[in-house]
């Protein structure tokens, strides 16, 4: 790796070259701002493209779901842009996660999970016989809230399915850097042993009759039904789920 | 969060105090209470402070054409990186203790990012979707702990380095071996 540093007294990005790659690093916020707004020199699509693949999208669901435009009458979530799919998607996901009703509603979901798990009897620890648990603050604090997590967005019936989802899903997430630093799968055999089984219960979660899984979170339901309806099947929504669950 | 105030116990009385009417009893009755940066404001500069030391996320752009920024041309073909920690622990924007837990220098601050320099969710068409519900979620969650229990670090825990080398999406895992215990007790709210 070679670095060339081009910051002087005006702290301008500097460059250095990894791999073949030439890459700029913003040092100041108001750079940092300009990159922002620029949505037409440089662009975030590539990078996703390749994440998705990576994580074993094909490219003909590649096509749909980010390139192929749909009508702005279509049936389902509003598309007045003529937007492709993924776009859509993220405009859903807003529209979940964004103040609002949808947004209290979900988080509602979260409460749930955290008025039954944070009690003393319910934390996984050493009991000492004053009354005490004895545990360790970030695994108990990452058991917790992955499964708090899990439930807002599935609901009961992938914790059935699974039981050990939320365990294998915060193992997955430690590693999920070599995915976007694409680390060849040869050196990643935990990251793809984890996805691996985290996609396979997820396939599961979404070939269970939809009316088995009705306690799960807006989102999860209007995305799967939209999927369906530019013809992405079990394995594809699986894929594009635990992605967009990660992210 | 719950480390920091673990290593700072005199912030967590007041957290307690700020978010007390969020509860009856062991109930969450008002939940939203946690969110309102004016009720509670200990609490807000706190996950400000507490991102602001653990993202460990960039910004990330494909260069498809020349492109200028800040002055310099960035070529075609290459990537433009905007590591979070850079800007985080800017000792010109933070001052000399940039590197150390100081919720109170967030505290009566107008705009949370200081000029664009807070952005552990990232910013423009990347600016992460799930920002409320992260705040809320966690708010929430230390604030319901530190309402039902009381926490004691076992042993002498010093404050747990992150593990800075790993890249990341987002916060900080630890280093390994910095995982520490803690005893956790029903608390008293009679105390």
């Amino acid at each position: 790796m070679t670095r060339r540093n081009a910051v002087g007294s005006n702290k301008q990005p500097f460059a250095f070259t990894a791999l073949g790659t030439r890459f700029y690093v913003i040092t100041q916020a108001k750079h940092a701002t300009e990159v922002d707004k620029n949505m037409d020199t440089l662009s975030f699509d590539e990078f996703v493209h390749e994440f998705v693949r990576t994580v074993g999208l094909n490219e003909t669901s590649i096509h749909a779901f980010f390139l192929q435009k749909l009508p702005r009458d279509k049936a389902g979530f509003p598309n007045p842009s003529g937007d492709a799919l993924g776009t859509i998607t993220r405009q859903m996901h807003v529209h979940q996660l964004h103040p609002g009703e949808y947004q209290r509603i979900l988080e509602s979901r979260f409460l749930n999970s955290f008025n039954r798990d944070l009690r003393l009897e319910r934390i996984n620890g050493l009991q000492h016989s004053n009354k005490t648990i004895e545990v360790s603050l970030y695994r108990w604090c990452a058991n917790f809230f992955t499964r708090a997590g899990e439930y807002a967005y599935f609901g009961p019936v992938l914790a059935r399915i699974d039981p050990d989802f939320a365990d294998v899903f915060y193992a997955f997430d430690e590693l999920s850097w070599q995915i976007t630093y694409q680390i060849p799968k040869i050196f990643a055999n935990r990251l793809v042993t984890a996805q691996t089984h985290l996609h396979q219960s997820l396939k599961k979660y979404f070939q269970t009759p939809s009316e088995q899984r009705t306690d799960q979170a807006w989102f999860t339901a209007a995305a799967e039904q939209e999927l369906r309806s530019i013809g992405i099947g079990d394995d594809d929504i699986a894929t594009l789920f635990l992605t967009i669950y990660l992210t | 969060m719950l480390t920091y105030l673990l290593h700072n116990p005199s912030l967590i009385d007041i957290v307690r105090k700020e978010t007390s009417k969020a509860f009856s009893g062991d109930d969450v009755i008002n939940p939203r209470l946690v969110s309102d940066h004016d009720l509670c404001p200990q609490l807000e500069a706190i996950w400000i402070e507490t991102l602001r030391l653990s993202s460990t996320g960039s910004s990330v752009r494909c260069i498809k054409e020349d492109t200028t920024i800040g002055g310099k041309v960035l070529r075609k073909g290459s990537r433009v990186l905007i590591p979070f920690r850079l800007l985080h622990l800017n000792t010109s924007v933070y001052g000399a203790d940039a590197a150390l837990f100081r919720p109170a220098r967030f505290l009566g601050k107008e705009h949370r990012t200081t000029g664009g320099n807070w952005r552990p969710f990232g910013g423009g068409k990347t600016l992460c979707t799930g920002r409320y519900v992260a705040e809320h979620t966690i708010k929430l969650c230390v604030a319901i702990i530190l309402h039902r229990f009381d926490l004691s670090i076992i042993g002498n825990a010093s404050l747990p380095r992150g593990d800075e080398g790993t890249p990341g999406l987002g916060i900080m895992g630890l280093r390994k071996g910095e995982e520490f215990l803690v005893s956790v007790a029903a608390r008293d709210k009679d105390e």
